[in-house]
């Protein structure tokens, strides 16, 4: 088993998913968030994964992920009817994100889950790898 | 013979951990190899390149994203591999150990 080709696989998605997990995490944190640097109300990130060969010194050593892109979400912005917030325009309404924190929550679940299959195919290749070298003595 | 099922069993490992990263990859397919065959080919070609074994792309019960990696089946597959490939790397360092003593090497 080569080790060093599935450490690279393997570390590649470790990678993706933490990003995928931070991305996440950012949505969580500005679901209310009426304001944004750019302008307007916050806009969910989505992370775009995509395969990539793996370069090694030896070639072209297997395939691994990177998320390619980071794409901001275009569904419309949920409007509600506030006069009193200094964000509102001249009917009222203010617009705000709309992220569903329930759907947060199930991509959190399956980015960790993921996440520590990874983890587990790095440990088995090391195990294996150790105990090759056991067996060999 | 053995050697030959350890470079199958080195690519089929490499192969899963693939198909492991890229669970979540849009468009990706599973990829694997069907063990009978690899073997017959690696011992053909009598190389030690593993690049002569050919990958089969299982196509079946996609996901809305064209992605069918089952976690749960992939981590099956690794553990079966990684126990199938230390009971040949057991057999061969018998083997060699025998060689061994019987040359008068301990």
């Amino acid at each position: 088993m080569s080790i060093q080709s599935i450490l690279g696989i393997a570390s590649s998605a470790l990678t993706a998913q933490s990003l995928r997990i931070s991305l996440i995490a950012q949505n969580l944190a500005n679901a209310d968030s009426v304001a944004s640097p750019g302008g307007g109300p916050y806009q969910r990130r989505m992370p775009v994964f995509e395969a990539i060969l793996l370069q090694g010194e030896t070639g072209v050593e297997g395939i691994g992920v990177k998320v390619a892109a980071v794409l901001r979400d275009r569904a419309p912005a949920r409007v509600s009817y506030d006069p009193s917030n200094p964000l509102a325009d001249a009917d009222g309404n203010v617009k705000e994100p709309s992220i569903n924190p329930v759907l947060e929550m199930v991509d959190l679940l399956q980015a960790s889950r993921s996440y520590e299959a990874n983890l587990s195919t790095l440990e088995t290749a090391r195990n294996v790898a150790l105990k090759t070298i056991e067996l060999l003595k | 013979m053995m050697e030959a099922a350890l470079i199958v069993r080195s690519t089929r490992a490499d192969l899963l951990a693939e198909n492991i990263a890229n669970a979540d990859t849009p468009n990706f397919v599973q990829r694997d190899v069907r063990f009978e065959a690899a073997l017959q080919q690696v011992l053909e070609q009598q190389s030690s390149d593993s690049s002569v074994i050919s990958h089969d792309l299982t196509a079946e019960n996609f996901r809305i994203d064209r992605n069918d990696i089952d976690l749960n089946q992939q981590l099956g597959k690794v553990y079966e591999n990684s126990l199938n490939y230390l009971a040949t790397l057991r057999l061969y360092s018998d083997s060699v150990a025998r060689l061994r003593s019987a040359t008068g090497n301990a």
